[in-house]
């Protein structure tokens, strides 16, 4: 009797719980239900909800949570189902979301992350629902390209714009003059520069230049100098190229032979974080943006007693005298599965129209008044003594700056980049020779491309 | 003969307190890392606080502008639903496959070994497909339903019911008890040891997971203290300062249960180690 009564009680609470617990799951199950309705349910007046994954840094935010309500009362048909998952998980994620089938009907993602969406085969091309939400997908966005077989899949947010920092107290304690407002340095310069105010000898050592352990900062140079070419013609890995060699060489002289750059073993061990150049041990970095963003314009996080001071990329000496950047685009994206691909572009659309300038980022898309942006970040740092013209030239005011690859994104991105920040401190420790280690990138890379052609 | 005495006493304190500062060290990390400025956590040289400038809104900013209470009320509901379902199946399991015994049991039991040997990352995409299924995901039961059974407590449990003495339980049976009635009479209070060992121990590792929390919920306030730590993460870095101020709030509750049943912990330790 005792036994039958144990399990009765045993199954009724198990019931209960999954009962009560169930809840928000069984909204998912009919908001996957509703959502195998047409694309222009939204038009005809049905409700339709959107499962926009993203990471947290956006979906967190306080103006994230402002721009939604904004978002519902102009749409009040269609409903955000925000999923925000920190970065450094956000791929695993959105692979097992996209490969198990469910439903997502916008993602964001770096150029590196679309790129490795598209080549999986997750993303639709968007030209056509673009044209429906009164969007040009080959003039709205300046000249932003197709991204395969002459198709968007990409729907852009934002492009990096990178620079120069400074710290004024470096070069002043050096007695070095502060690079050119509008003429940028070249590598060659900046690499003498870097050495003449370097000082290791004072109570804190102090760097003349910065990097961080990423990609561009080693083959940047290169992509400057031979326009963005990470892939051979036929899509093979071209880090071994000539240009990249000397890219490579150009930090080993800084780091090793000038010693005006912290040693990449020292640089690893001691975790340094790209936040560290904000403790105003380095005279100069480079750094997009986000710098500003980030540091730069709130001095509450980040105290310091010094001024900054910004100033144009450094180009090779065969570009002198152009301005250049490092291109790299954040977008969105609408996946395959998504079955509401012109409510997630209206979506896309007020996101990079509302939304991005209040990241402190210039949306790439041109109908979007940009002036209070250059006003507002020249207001921010005004302090630093960087004026309204020099804001507006750097960061992204400039129609005639030219644009190289940031970074490595068709084929393999996500192997090509791990690869190459792998094996590459073998030469900044002295360990292997700058061909060895590109020859080794180019052999682990091009065997992921291939793999991933035959799937 | 006094003084070797002395001697050996001193350099054994020594050693002891040098193990004790390579376990401590991390957390005097967190300690300080939490009270900094985010420029100023990779500073060198090291220093451990700036006391002329403590950045006690590191704190402010995880008690007001995040969901913290909601992820510890999350971790907590979580943990304790899991360890008390987990430690009652794991001793059904233990009793039935380590005493009662039946056909096959032996044969069953070592399928449920092989169970073990499979990755969790491999089970990750077909256990997000079920749960999608019937309508778990984005709900704490996602993270509470694959953690009761837990194939490594049932064996633990095995062992403990293996060497139970059979004449306390012929003894209730004799007195006219079932099954299940010596089970819970006899049995189980006789397994407080190893279940308590195994409760903590399941207890901390619960409370520490990442991947299922991050695959299993979408919403922000149905997050885990883990994944709530993750959250102070950008696409350029982490932000330290603010990981490491939640990871002192966060570390409360488990330092709580630790020091409550911390005798315990230890005698159930050494006298489940006995026994095995």
């Amino acid at each position: 009797m005792i036994k039958k009564w144990g399990l009765l009680a045993v199954a009724a609470m198990l019931l209960f719980t999954l009962a009560a617990c169930g809840g928000k799951g069984n909204n998912s199950v009919n908001s996957d239900a509703s959502s195998q309705a047409s694309s222009s349910a939204a038009a005809s007046g049905e409700t339709v909800t959107l499962k926009f994954l993203n990471i947290s840094e956006y979906m967190d935010s306080v103006e994230f949570k402002a721009f939604l309500d904004r978002f519902q009362v102009k749409y009040p048909n269609i409903k955000v189902d925000p999923i925000s998952v920190p970065h450094e998980q956000y791929i695993n994620k959105r692979n097992i979301m996209l490969a198990s089938g469910e439903q997502v009907d916008l993602l964001w993602g770096n150029g590196v992350e679309q790129f490795d969406a598209i080549n999986k085969g997750f993303l639709m091309a968007i030209d056509e629902a673009a044209k429906e939400v009164d969007v040009d997908m080959t003039k709205d966005f300046g000249d932003f390209k197709p991204d395969k077989d002459g198709k968007y899949y990409r729907f852009p947010i934002q492009q990096n714009n990178w620079m120069l920092y400074y710290n004024k107290k470096v070069f002043d304690d050096a007695k070095v003059p502060y690079p050119d407002e509008k003429v940028p340095m070249t590598w060659d310069e900046v690499a003498e520069v870097a050495q003449k105010i370097t000082n290791l000898n004072g109570k804190e050592k102090v760097y003349g230049m910065f990097y961080n352990n990423w990609g561009m900062y080693f083959y940047g140079y290169g992509s400057q100098l031979n326009n963005g070419k990470f892939y051979t013609d036929d899509g093979k890995v071209n880090i071994n190229a000539p240009e990249f060699v000397r890219s490579l060489e150009w930090m080993n002289d800084v780091m090793n032979v000038k010693k005006a750059a912290m040693p990449i073993a020292e640089f690893i061990q001691n975790n340094t974080d790209f936040l560290s150049y904000w403790n105003g041990n380095y005279g100069m970095v480079v750094g997009a943006q986000w710098y500003a963003q980030l540091a730069a314009t709130k001095k509450d996080k980040f105290p310091r007693d010094w001024k900054t001071g910004i100033a144009p990329m450094p180009v090779p000496s065969e570009m002198a005298g152009k301005h250049m950047n490092w291109s790299s685009i954040d977008s969105l994206a609408v996946p395959k599965n998504s079955t509401h691909a012109k409510e997630a572009l209206i979506l896309a659309k007020e996101y990079v129209s509302d939304y991005t300038l209040s990241t402190g980022a210039l949306p790439m898309y041109t109908k979007v008044a940009k002036d209070n942006y250059f006003e507002e970040l020249a207001s921010a740092l005004k302090d630093d003594d960087i004026t309204l013209e020099q804001v507006t030239y750097l960061f992204g005011g400039d129609p005639a700056v030219i644009n190289v690859e940031e970074k490595p994104v068709l084929g393999a991105p996500q192997e090509y980049e791990s690869t190459f920040l792998d094996i590459i401190s073998q030469y900044y420790t002295g360990a292997k020779k700058v061909d060895e280690v590109l020859n080794e990138v180019k052999v682990k890379v091009d065997a992921a491309i291939e793999e991933q052609q035959k799937n | 003969m006094l003084m070797s005495q002395n001697v050996r006493y001193t350099i054994r304190s020594v050693i002891f307190l040098l193990i004790g500062l390579v376990f401590i060290t991390p957390l005097l990390w967190m300690v300080s890392t939490s009270l900094k400025f985010e420029n100023q956590v990779f500073e060198r040289p090291f220093v451990f606080i700036h006391w002329g400038q403590i950045n006690w809104d590191n704190y402010r900013q995880i008690l007001t502008e995040t969901a913290f209470p909601a992820w510890l009320w999350n971790s907590v509901f979580v943990v304790l639903i899991s360890v008390v379902l987990r430690l009652l199946l794991s001793a059904l399991g233990g009793y039935a496959f380590g005493f009662l015994k039946f056909r096959y049991s032996d044969t069953i039991f070592f399928f449920f070994l092989m169970t073990m040997f499979i990755p969790y990352q491999l089970t990750l995409l077909p256990q997000f497909i079920s749960f999608r299924f019937i309508g778990l995901l984005d709900t704490h039961w996602a993270l509470i339903i694959p953690n009761i059974v837990d194939i490594l407590s049932i064996f633990l449990m095995r062992q403990f019911f293996l060497s139970f003495p059979k004449e306390l339980v012929h003894a209730a049976y004799m007195e006219g008890s079932g099954i299940f009635r010596s089970f819970i009479k006899v049995a189980l209070p006789l397994a407080r040891t190893p279940l308590l060992t195994l409760g903590l121990l399941s207890f901390f590792m619960i409370w520490d997971q990442y991947y299922q929390p991050l695959i299993f919920l979408h919403s922000k306030e149905m997050y885990t203290i883990p994944i709530g730590l993750q959250s102070f993460q950008t696409q350029f870095g982490k932000q330290y300062a603010l990981q490491m101020a939640l990871a002192c709030l966060a570390i409360i509750p488990v330092l709580g249960v630790f020091l409550a049943l911390q005798k315990q912990f230890i005698e159930s330790i050494v006298s489940s180690g006995l026994k095995g």
